[in-house]
């Protein structure tokens, strides 16, 4: 289930219900009011954070490639690119444990050299994370929880992976940087308004030469 | 600043079982459905989602254009971009710009295993939740020995308020007002603020007399592409995944809605959009010369919140968009959007 809400919809209410002199129970309270307010943080609050496939260079006359590429023959784990940072739901329990929002993941992606296999992972780390590639290679190699990492293709036409396990990622606490942004907010004079930023890194692996293509991502977050 | 307007960080939780028939709602129900409203209004959305840009800029500016609404509510926008240097032993320099802030930045290597992330903050947003035209400007400057900047991908989203503030546009209440003993009143003369009936109003205008969107589903903006033909033509190498947001209780679908940037000199260029389970929509017209073309539309199916990964049944639905000319005169597209339709 990845609804809160009682009914897991928005439905219409009437405001005359909440005119004076008239009393307000816990049917319309939960059923309308909750029931709204609930919805629209599950779905509307639920955002796409990245979307993407290559456009067709066919009709292109500037010769600069859609997908991203990588090095040939690099057998490790290595990031072609990254994405973010962005400012990623969280939620919390009344005991304060986390209620994760989860990052639905999806790679379009091929192998450069037709029989040379390619594996591919999205990592999710904390935003303007220092040690970005070091800690991130590291839990990509060791299948942290931050990681989604997806079967391995020979296939030279771009098509979407399949994932090797759960195609999303459990967004908590370990995985966003809290911060804060200075901003001019409502009364016109300078408040801080809060962030809970993560980054999102590609990996790549090639188990031989071949240039690894990266045509497409989607990942997008989700109520839990 | 009143903290009665605060935005908090971390979604507020409400306790439904605790709205119990024959028992009174309590004070502290109130006011966490009111934070959890505030946190709604409040948060911002995605309004172009990251994608691959793939431009080189020379000595040069570029403006890039999305066509996107807002969440109504937002006074800043933060840009994110993926830049490069094209040269792995010459800086790069240059300025980026959207809307009345500009910013300097400069790169020094241009590894290609260590993108180069940079954030823009565009502030004086006017809250509004109509569609329009965003544009930012990335100037790349090789006049002082710089070399040429690649744009790997740009996104943008929304800041979060800090504060709301406590009128019809902003939704925001007072919470204070909801706080235990703290008295239950109808706010006749300055509807909106105060009590019970404030809850109600504010999220009735959110939820039902005008719903916020999940806005941003896809942009793009790049290199333009020529096309020629009087069939339809896909942009890109394969279809958009898209998971629209689910709205009412019995709802399978969901419109979205794109907009097409192209310079169309023939004036017979026109777009559609192709949805993987809906099929092909109406063609719609691109703008005369050059801008944005009329909305084209297609229903997508939405997430399903019974499944425990929101995925819809028969699978993830898809978007393609499709361009077509007379056959005779050329049309070439830079950019399009696809956002949720009310």
């Amino acid at each position: 289930m990845t609804q809160s809400s009682p009914f897991g919809g928005r439905r219409d209410f009437d405001l005359v219900h909440y005119t004076a002199d008239r009393p307000i129970g816990p049917y319309l309270a939960r059923d309308y009011v909750a029931n709204n307010v609930m919805h629209a943080a599950d779905q509307t609050c639920a955002r796409v954070l990245v979307n993407d496939i290559a456009a067709d260079d066919t009709y292109i006359v500037d010769n600069v490639d859609q997908y991203a590429t990588a090095y040939t023959n690099a057998l490790y784990w290595h990031v072609v690119e990254a994405r973010g940072p962005f400012n990623i739901s969280v939620k919390l329990n009344a005991d304060g444990r986390p209620q994760p929002y989860r990052l639905r993941c999806a790679i379009n992606a091929a192998s450069g050299t037709g029989a040379v296999a390619v594996s591919y992972a999205i990592l999710v780390v904390p935003g303007h994370s220092a040690s970005y590639n070091v800690q991130a290679s590291r839990d990509v190699l060791t299948g942290g929880t931050n990681v989604c990492v997806f079967d391995a293709t020979t296939s030279t036409t771009p098509a979407w992976l399949t994932p090797a396990a759960n195609g999303y990622i459990d967004v908590n606490m370990d995985v966003v940087s809290l911060g804060e942004r200075s901003v001019i907010d409502v009364p016109g004079s300078t408040s801080y308004v809060g962030l809970a930023t993560a980054e999102i890194g590609i990996f790549v692996l090639a188990y031989g030469s071949a240039a690894p293509r990266v045509y497409g991502l989607h990942v997008a977050e989700f109520h839990v | 600043m009143t903290s009665d307007g605060k935005v908090q960080l971390l979604r507020p939780r409400i306790t439904t079982t605790d709205l119990l028939v024959g028992a009174p709602v309590r004070a502290q129900t109130w006011l966490d459905v009111a934070s959890l409203a505030h946190w709604v209004s409040g948060r911002g959305q995605v309004v172009v989602p990251q994608h691959r840009v793939s431009m080189v800029i020379d000595n040069a500016t570029e403006t890039l254009r999305y066509y996107v609404p807002g969440s109504g509510r937002a006074m800043y926008r933060l840009w994110v971009l993926d830049v490069r240097s094209e040269d792995s032993t010459i800086h790069c320099e240059g300025t980026i710009a959207a809307g009345t802030a500009t910013q300097s930045y400069r790169l020094y290597r241009s590894d290609r295993s260590f993108p180069k992330m940079l954030t823009m903050l565009e502030p004086d947003i006017t809250p509004s939740s109509a569609e329009g035209e965003i544009t930012i400007d990335i100037s790349n400057d090789t006049t002082k020995g710089g070399a040429i900047l690649r744009v790997e991908s740009v996104g943008c989203w929304e800041l979060p308020r800090a504060a709301l503030d406590r009128t019809a546009a902003d939704c925001g209440v007072s919470l204070d007002s909801l706080f235990p003993r703290r008295p239950i009143f109808d706010d006749g003369i300055t509807p909106r603020v105060y009590s019970v009936s404030a809850v109600a109003q504010s999220i009735h205008e959110m939820t039902v007399a005008t719903p916020l969107r999940r806005i941003g589903h896809i942009g793009r903006w790049g290199y333009p592409l020529v096309i020629n033909s009087a069939s339809a033509i896909p942009l890109t190498v394969g279809p958009y995944r898209i998971v629209p947001r689910k709205d009412r209780v019995a709802a399978t679908t969901h419109t979205v809605r794109c907009r097409v940037y192209a310079a169309n000199p023939g004036s017979v260029g026109e777009v559609r959009l192709v949805g993987g389970t809906a099929g092909a929509g109406a063609w719609a017209s691109m703008a005369a010369g050059t801008g944005w073309s009329d909305p084209a539309e297609v229903d997508i199916d939405c997430e399903d919140q019974t499944t425990d990964d929101g995925q819809p049944a028969g699978g993830y639905d898809t978007v393609s968009v499709e361009v077509r000319t007379d056959g005779v005169s050329a049309a070439d597209v830079y950019g399009w959007c696809v956002y949720e339709y009310e």
